[in-house]
């Protein structure tokens, strides 16, 4: 039961468009056990690579290919595939909660706190220096 | 003929790890007879790893690295760096950042890791400098100009790259007195001047390049220019480039490699091959290279060198293999350079000759 849930939750980001026809996504799967969760590291698992042609990315990510055809995708953009559902405004969440029962696709990576996110982690680092 | 690796030689470990890239750097040994390392990009941390430890066994040298140096997030350049950052026997000095903030949890996961092991980050832009004995690294790239539109004006990635300019000198160059020559606008005059020059290139493509051609343009002198100027000077002439973006078509540009006039052009992927019917014609060609990249380096007279082999197998016979390529610089001498065969999974052994 644990193993399909892990399976049915993933964050995909556009790494590298590489031509007209190939793009290099990294994908990470929600760690087994993970109920609820917001886009910290330790709910993730190791990303790894999908290096796709455009004929083949509607196979791999279904109603992701429909809503965000193969042209408009853009290095940097970050999506959450699968069975969860959003707690809270889905332009502000206060978190995802893992639900097989659902099909659900939310571009984050231009959500607020996403972005605030990495940009305070960056001036810690910078301030420590 | 090859000739020993001496303690005093500067070395370029140009690893073979399929599409990607990942340079070690073994910089000349120390008054302690000691060799110290720097990484330039990590796809793959294991290979990395093992290549470094056989390294340590053959000749002196310490575990923990001088510096990583992500030159940009793509995964196929910083995939392998974080286990090194929580590794305490290798865990560098300092990690050079090109600035621009990725989303992918690879990239996250290497911050976090900065901060927790308390790393030093260097932010690192054009002009910046530093010296390892007698070896200078100066940053070409990124300028501020592209930093400061990274976050706003639709910078990419590639173009955000961390391009170097490693020369390894005679002197200590800090040190060294000023030269006084006339210089001569020739092809030969042009090697020479970049004859212990390695580039190492990152991903920039042509917006990368056109800051690089302003920032370190090509200074002739003309007749009226003496005795004022004495000197040419091209900062851009080397005698080794590693290839920005494994040979795509956006980052050889020409005018540009006809200022490098590199005698060695070295890539580093695993070939795709790439079909478009352009009005009922199907054209089939590879995108890493791209053959207006393999045009550009050969117009410049430069000699490839892929880690796949898969230019050698269509040019160069006997180079037709896969493998990572050893360049080994002396003090003020020309590079020579060895390919060893190895597959994208297997650790070869660190040459003692080259």
């Amino acid at each position: 039961m644990k193993k399909s849930r892990k399976a049915q939750v993933r964050r995909i980001t556009i790494d590298e468009k590489l031509s007209d026809d190939l793009v290099r996504f990294v994908v990470c799967s929600l760690k087994q056990g993970v109920e609820n969760f917001i886009d910290r590291d330790e709910d993730w698992e190791e990303e790894r690579e999908e290096l796709l042609q455009s004929r083949d990315y509607t196979q791999m990510f279904g109603i992701m290919a429909e809503e965000f055809p193969w042209e408009t995708l853009k290095e940097g953009q970050v999506f959450l595939l699968g069975g969860f559902e959003v707690i809270g405004d889905r332009t502000a969440p206060q978190c995802f909660k893992v639900n097989p029962g659902r099909k659900e696709l939310l571009r984050i990576d231009n959500l607020e706190e996403f972005k605030e996110e990495i940009k305070y982690l960056y001036s810690e680092i910078m301030k420590r220096r | 003929m090859p000739a020993p690796i001496e303690p005093q030689d500067l070395v370029f470990h140009i690893l073979n790890v399929g599409f990607g890239d990942n340079i070690l750097i073994e910089f000349p040994a120390d008054g302690l007879g000691e060799r110290s390392y720097g990484l330039v990009d990590c796809n793959d941390f294991s290979k990395t790893k093992c290549y470094l430890d056989k390294l340590l066994a053959i000749r002196p040298g310490r575990s923990k690295l001088e510096f990583i140096c992500a030159t940009h997030p793509h995964l196929d350049h910083i995939s392998g760096i974080r286990p090194f950052l929580i590794d305490e026997k290798y865990r560098p000095k300092e990690f050079w950042d090109s600035g621009f903030r990725h989303n992918s949890q690879t990239y996250l996961r290497i911050l976090e890791s900065i901060l927790s092991e308390g790393i030093k980050l260097i932010r690192v832009s054009s002009g910046m400098e530093w010296y390892f004995g007698k070896v200078q690294i100066t940053v070409l790239a990124p300028s501020i100009y592209l930093r400061n539109r990274y976050a706003t004006y639709g910078v990419d990635m590639n173009n955000a790259s961390i391009v170097l300019r490693i020369e390894h000198h005679t002197e200590d160059v800090v040190l060294m007195k000023s030269r006084e020559y006339e210089g001569s606008l020739s092809f030969e005059a042009e090697r020479e001047a970049g004859r212990s020059v390695v580039v190492l290139a990152g991903d920039a493509e042509f917006d990368s390049w056109s800051h690089i051609a302003q920032e370190f343009p090509r200074l002739e002198i003309t007749s009226a220019h003496k005795p004022l100027v004495k000197k040419m000077v091209n900062y851009l002439a080397c005698a080794v480039v590693k290839v920005a973006h494994h040979g795509s078509m956006h980052s050889t540009p020409l005018d540009v490699y006809e200022k490098m006039v590199p005698n060695n052009a070295v890539i580093s992927t695993e070939q795709q091959m790439s079909t478009k019917r352009i009005d009922g014609l199907q054209l089939t060609r590879g995108l890493f290279p791209h053959p207006s990249a393999i045009i550009t380096l050969e117009e410049c007279g430069a000699r490839l060198l892929t880690t796949d082999g898969s230019y050698e197998s269509q040019r160069d016979p006997n180079l037709a293999y896969p493998g990572s390529i050893v360049v080994v610089v002396p003090p003020g001498g020309k590079p020579r350079w060895v390919k060893l065969r190895d597959t994208k999974t297997q650790v070869p052994d660190p040459p003692t000759e080259v």
